[in-house]
């Protein structure tokens, strides 16, 4: 259907609600989507359309009755990332540990999408356990950047893209969800922590991971948070934030300019198109202002030891006993942990846990945990005073365009440097298309706000939606 | 910070993973130039400081006592890789003798 091409996740459920359309032929056509791009991208670990086709039936059945507990989303075309349990669904987590395991139980903020009337249509492709910043690393295959499908990506960014799903929701764990949206030309949206449950999100570090949205337009994002987010007795670190409200004028904002951020090596098309958005928010009148980020050297080494940290104790729990993979030919309880874990986990994550349980036990690298959580304690310090000097921070959403290097350890640290703040001091942040490269791949700019913030981001990035079309740009299929 | 073969195998014992020979090179490299980028943290200063453990402020949570059904056993066991009836099989760990 030609005329759903591009529109927003409101403007389809608007659509749904006046009967211009119906929840199964929105389905449908997402379905016939995914048949006609899926083989250059990759976006789905698996396409559950017979039963997106009979949840759309039933959201119809409940907007007949005139159900009114659905909400303005209801019967919208919609993905999950891998790493989000669906009751009775496949949840792979991109890992072959996983390979087989059906969740016997959904997560809350499924639980408050179905609510309103999603339709699921899939599960999308992660890096394995989030362990990320592209995709790369996901067991069965990595997702495709469809303005480059030689470039890996994560897979609700890629579906967002090409118009195969209306928006996408999954793990902002290492940074992959809010790097990959923008370089598919989509927009994301990462909450402060604790706004959206983490009940039935695989654990991976718990600290720092938080749902995020991908939308092709930062409202898109913005009206799915809407759903999801509030408190949940399930997950003790949620609260109810304020009531999201992006009708904030941008004249009078502050948006700090970080002085660190001018020595990192860029990619001369990023540096580019970043300063010229600077220019269009200026425009649109906000202002710039200098800002120091707290231990702007330390961030990146504090951010690491506690990634490797969590999930190492995190995934101790595969241990081929209970759930997931399990060595058959194991002679004895300690080979069934070893070749259990050796053989289904993969090489990244793997070296994490090992990294992990050296700065986690007493064997050398104990002092650099310690030292971590308490300059943890004074990054989170340090964010509280540069919010006082400005309302946001603006940075690229990464150094180069170009996708990680497998193997490369020291690529996926360096590659994190604008997005892993966020996670760390648990901040909000979007993500925003802003230009293509002289290569055609989109690039994108960041927004990291105070904590509750959202409003404020929202704001902002529509503003800036709303002066330009770099969001609005589809990626073509191969042969047109 | 080194990671000779030695404490190698004492991480591999502790992560409960056994690695190749291919993956133990290429830890062993990777990793010496994260830990190289990570040393940095020894300079700081941070007797003063105390640690965090969560990004927001911590609180009392409480909810009201209230019975719930519970996950539906049967979908959890039937995750497990080895079961008899209602157990999941797992390899004797305690031998005859061994009570204290």
């Amino acid at each position: 259907m030609k005329e759903l091409e591009g529109i927003g996740p409101l403007a389809l459920g608007r659509l749904i609600q006046s009967r211009a359309i119906s929840c199964v032929e929105a389905t449908r056509h997402s379905l016939e989507v995914i048949q006609r791009r899926e083989h250059q991208c990759s976006a789905f670990l698996k396409v559950t359309g017979e039963q997106a086709l009979t949840s759309a039936q039933g959201v119809q059945k409940r907007l007949d009755a005139g159900d009114e507990s659905l909400s303005p989303l209801a019967g919208v075309p919609m993905v999950l990332s891998d790493s989000v349990c669906v009751k009775g669904t496949a949840t792979t987590c991109g890992s072959k540990m996983l390979e087989g395991f059906l969740s016997p139980y959904s997560s809350t903020l499924w639980e408050r999408l179905q609510a309103g009337g999603a339709v699921l249509l899939g599960k999308t492709a992660l890096d394995e356990f989030a362990l990320g910043i592209s995709g790369e690393s996901c067991a069965f295959g990595p997702a495709r950047n469809p303005w480059d499908t030689r470039l890996a990506s994560e897979g609700g960014a890629v579906a967002v893209s090409c118009g195969e799903a209306f928006y996408a929701v999954g793990s902002d764990g290492f940074v992959a969800l809010r790097r990959s949206a923008p370089f598919c030309g989509v927009s994301s949206l990462r909450p402060t922590y604790g706004t959206v449950s983490r009940y039935g999100l695989v654990a991976g570090t718990s600290s720092l991971e938080q749902a995020g949205v991908v939308g092709r337009t930062i409202l898109d994002c913005a009206q799915v948070l809407a759903l999801i987010q509030g408190r949940d007795s399930r997950d003790s670190t949620t609260v109810d934030g304020p009531m999201l409200d992006w009708n904030t004028s941008l004249r009078g904002l502050r948006i700090g300019m970080p002085e660190s951020y001018l020595d990192v090596e860029l990619d001369l098309d990023i540096r580019q198109a970043v300063l010229a958005a600077s220019k269009q928010l200026e425009t649109l009148g906000a202002s710039l202002v200098p800002v120091e980020l707290p231990l702007a050297d330390d961030l990146l080494p504090v951010y690491y030891v506690m990634a490797c940290g969590e999930i190492s104790s995190n995934l101790a729990r595969y241990d081929g006993i209970r759930y997931g993979y399990s060595a058959k030919d194991a002679g004895d309880l300690m080979e069934l942990y070893r070749q259990s874990r050796g053989r289904a986990l993969g090489s990244r994550v793997k070296e994490h846990i090992l990294l992990g349980n050296l700065f986690l036990s007493g064997d050398g690298g104990e002092d650099y945990h310690q030292k971590a959580l308490q300059a943890w304690e004074l990054i989170l310090q340090g964010f509280e005073d540069v919010f006082t000097r400005c309302d946001m921070i603006l940075s690229p959403t990464a150094p180069r365009t170009v996708g990680e290097k497998p193997g490369d350890l020291l690529e996926l640290y360096r590659q994190s440097i604008f997005t892993a703040p966020a996670s760390l001091a648990g901040l909000p942040a979007v993500t925003i298309p802003c230009g293509l490269d002289a290569k055609g791949i989109p690039m994108g700019f960041q927004l990291t706000g105070k904590p509750f913030g959202e409003g404020e981001l929202i704001a902002v990035g529509h503003g800036y939606q709303s002066a330009t079309d770099f969001h609005l740009r589809i990626p073509g299929e191969v042969g047109e | 910070m080194k990671i000779d073969a030695a404490l190698l195998e004492r991480l591999q014992d502790l992560s409960r993973i056994r690695l190749s020979e291919q993956e133990r090179k290429d830890f062993q490299a990777g990793a010496a130039l994260i830990l190289d980028e990570i040393s940095r943290l020894s300079h700081l200063e941070l007797e003063e400081v105390s640690g965090r453990s969560s990004p927001s402020r911590c609180v009392n949570v409480f909810r009201e006592d209230t019975v719930e059904p519970s996950t539906d056993q049967d979908a959890i066991l039937a995750q497990a890789p080895d079961r008899e009836g209602r157990y999941i099989r797992v390899f004797k760990t305690v031998e005859q003798g061994d009570e204290a």
